[in-house]
This record gives C-alpha cells, sequence and structure tokens, in this order.
C-alpha cells in the first residue's frame, strides 16, 4: 500500500493498538503498553456502522462514539439529546465519548458549525438504526409484530403489556448493520429532549479550573516544546549558542534551517527557556534575502547590506 | 474559590448563564469578577465592563460574562 495514500482510517484498521504500541515503544514501559492496550481494545470505527456509533451495555447504558469533538459549543449535550431522541433512551443513560481517533469514527474535522447539520445528522441516522433494530429483535423476542410494538426510556414495550429492555435484548453484543439514512426518525412533534436547554457537563470543571485541557495532558518521558522562529520574514538560521540553555535541566534544542524548537521535561522550563534564548537569538546572524518590502521588520543581525 | 460541588456565587452565576465556551480564558474572567465584587458588590454594568476589559474571549462569551458578573451585583452579596 502506498504510504502517502495510506489513509488514517485505514492505518488504524490495519493495526490502530500497533499504531499506538509503536509511538510509545521507545517512552512506555511494556506494563504501560499492555494496560492501554486493556483499557482500550480495538473497535471497528467504519464510518458507516452502527456499532461505530453506539453500544449499549448489559445494564442498559448507552455509549456514544462522536467522531466530531466538543469545543466547548455543548456538543457533549446535543449529541446525547440527538441519541436520547431517536433511540428512545433517557438522557442521564448516554456516556460520550470524543477525541480518540482509535475508537470513534472519522466525521471529518470539528467545525464550520457543521457539528450538528451534518455529522448530527450520522449520530441520529444510526440511533434511529439501533432503535429499528431493537424493534426487531424486541419482535423475535417477544413473538409479537413490530406494528404493536413501541419504545421508550430503553425499553420496548408490546401492546399485549410485554416487554424487554434494550440491554437484554443487545447488550453487549454488536449490531452489525449499517446506519441507514431512511430509518425513521422522530418528527419534531415528538420530541422530548431536542431544543431543550439541558446542562452542559462541561461547565463546572471548566468554571472550577479543573477542565482537563490538550495542554494537560502528560504521557511518559513527555517533552515540551516551544518554537523559536527567525526575527524577520525569509530569515535562515545561521548560529545557535546551545551553552546558553545548558543551565536548564533537560533542555535540548533541535535547529531546523527556518526555525529551532527546544524540548523540555517541564511546561515551566520549556517556557523559561525563551527567556534564554532572547539572547542567543539575537545574536544569531539571521540572513534576510531581498527584504526590501519588509525592511522595517528586519532583525538588527540582517547582513544582506538591506537593514534600515 | 469553589468546587464544582460547592461553587462560589461567581461560579455559580458563570454556569447559569453558560458564560464560557472553551473555557480557556474563564479561570481569568472568574477572579477578576470575584475581585470587582468583592472591592464593589454593585457595580454598574460599565464598571464591570471596565473591569473585564482586560480579559479577552475569543469564542465570544462577553455578553454572557456580563450577564453572570451583573447577575451577581444585582443581590449585592459580593460574590461569594
Amino acid at each position: 500500500m502506498n504510504q502517502i495514500t495510506l489513509k488514517r482510517r485505514q492505518f488504524l484498521q490495519a493495526g490502530g493498538a500497533l499504531v499506538v504500541g509503536f509511538a510509545l515503544a521507545p517512552l512506555a514501559s511494556a506494563a504501560a503498553q499492555q494496560a492501554a492496550r486493556g483499557a482500550f481494545p480495538l473497535r471497528d470505527v467504519t464510518d458507516d456502522a452502527v456499532d461505530s456509533f453506539l453500544a449499549i451495555a448489559p445494564d442498559g447504558q448507552v455509549t456514544l462514539y462522536s467522531g466530531r469533538v466538543d469545543l466547548g459549543t455543548g456538543l457533549r449535550a446535543a449529541y446525547r439529546q440527538i441519541v436520547a431522541e431517536d433511540l428512545d433512551v433517557p438522557y442521564d443513560r448516554i456516556n460520550m465519548i470524543d477525541g480518540d481517533t482509535a475508537l470513534t469514527p472519522d466525521q471529518g474535522g470539528t467545525g464550520g458549525s457543521t457539528a450538528i447539520v451534518a455529522a448530527g445528522i450520522e449520530v441520529r441516522q444510526a440511533a434511529a438504526t439501533a432503535r429499528q433494530a431493537l424493534l426487531k429483535l424486541a419482535s423475535e423476542r417477544l413473538l409479537v409484530p413490530v406494528e404493536q410494538l413501541s419504545a421508550a426510556d430503553g425499553v420496548v414495550r408490546a401492546s399485549n403489556g410485554r416487554s424487554v429492555a434494550y440491554g437484554d435484548l443487545v447488550g453487549g453484543k454488536r449490531f452489525d448493520i449499517k446506519a441507514d439514512a431512511k430509518a425513521p426518525v422522530k418528527n419534531a412533534a415528538q420530541y422530548k429532549y431536542v431544543g431543550k436547554s439541558l446542562r452542559r457537563p462541561d461547565l463546572p470543571g471548566k468554571m472550577t479550573g479543573r477542565h482537563t485541557f490538550v495542554h494537560d495532558f502528560k504521557l511518559p518521558n513527555m517533552l515540551h516544546a516551544r518554537v523559536i522562529r527567525p526575527s524577520a520574514i525569509g530569515a535562515t538560521l545561521a548560529d545557535v549558542d546551545e551553552s546558553s540553555i545548558a543551565n536548564i535541566p533537560s533542555a535540548r534544542c533541535r535547529a531546523h534551517p527556518e526555525l529551532r524548537d527546544r524540548c523540555c521535561e517541564n511546561e515551566w522550563n520549556a517556557g523559561a527557556r525563551i527567556a534564554c534564548f532572547a539572547c542567543p537569538l539575537d545574536r544569531a546572524a539571521a540572513i534576510c534575502p531581498a527584504p526590501t518590502t519588509f525592511t522595517p521588520r528586519c532583525a538588527r543581525p540582517c547582513r544582506s547590506g538591506t537593514s534600515s | 474559590l469553589g468546587t464544582p460541588e460547592r461553587l462560589s456565587a461567581v461560579q455559580a452565576a458563570f454556569v447559569q448563564e453558560q458564560a464560557a465556551q472553551c473555557g480557556y480564558c474563564t479561570n481569568g474572567m472568574i477572579m477578576t469578577a470575584t475581585a470587582l465584587l468583592a472591592k464593589n458588590p454593585r457595580p454598574t454594568e460599565a464598571e464591570a465592563r471596565d473591569a473585564l476589559a482586560g480579559n479577552l474571549c475569543r469564542c465570544g462569551t462577553h455578553v454572557r460574562v456580563l450577564a453572570a458578573v451583573m447577575r451577581v451585583a444585582s443581590n449585592g452579596t459580593g460574590g461569594r
């Protein structure tokens, strides 16, 4: 397979655990890798499979796997409302996992106000398809035609009074069906959850400094990096004074012709190095090729003869 | 100031007004608002705007932040 055209999704399907293991191999212990695999077993994340989006546990707890992420726009509430509505389960019985590409279907990037109008439709189709599958399973279990069944709050009820819970029908097992764009969805007049202003689960953590941002993630032996850019457009790196960061534990410098980045074992030291490098950056002789338009912005050390 | 289980008055008002999107600027907003209300329990909207002028929100929640601060200001408790 061509390395360049290999899609992320194919790559993960080919061996997501191996990818993770490979990435962590030089860093994490074998035990930590094993623990990571045990905690996150490989899932089917095909874009159009119901199982990629939804899992129902034996106790009726529903997990929604979302390819879009909640950036503070309330998606964790909104998607749960959509699933509650079209799967007919209580809102509080739904967990949502987002932001982990090994577990979630590829629904494209999050942005452009498309998480509801585009990706939300996929979530709704998965929920509606799953609901039809549950009605069919209940029909077989209760020996009652689907037309005489109704679903509410995670339970299918027959007109003869018999009922069966979702968890008993499919709990812990796969649906093994594709999401059906034609699966019937609720009409707006029937909505119990959609359209209501429900509590956003992220807010209390954000108000009390406990929310985990991506900057807060830690992996074993992780390094923090800062990019120091040249002070003029088109400048190239001529020299790096490594001795200027020798006093910072574990600081490393990696030179690139156009940028420099340096890594450190903690964020504080990574930031501290910026101050340290205020000096060497000035001393580094930046070469500005034909900077006529940008001459006023040119750094003092320019030696192309065109500096102001 | 408070915990998710026991929010301060300012934090609770921020939750009620949904005065955060990504939440990155929120801690600064809450500290500034708490300091303002401790000094001036009933600020006018102009005073609240002035106090919060240095706290920038790229998501664009300023209107909701102001609503949260004025919600606390309206009861004059000083934000605790």
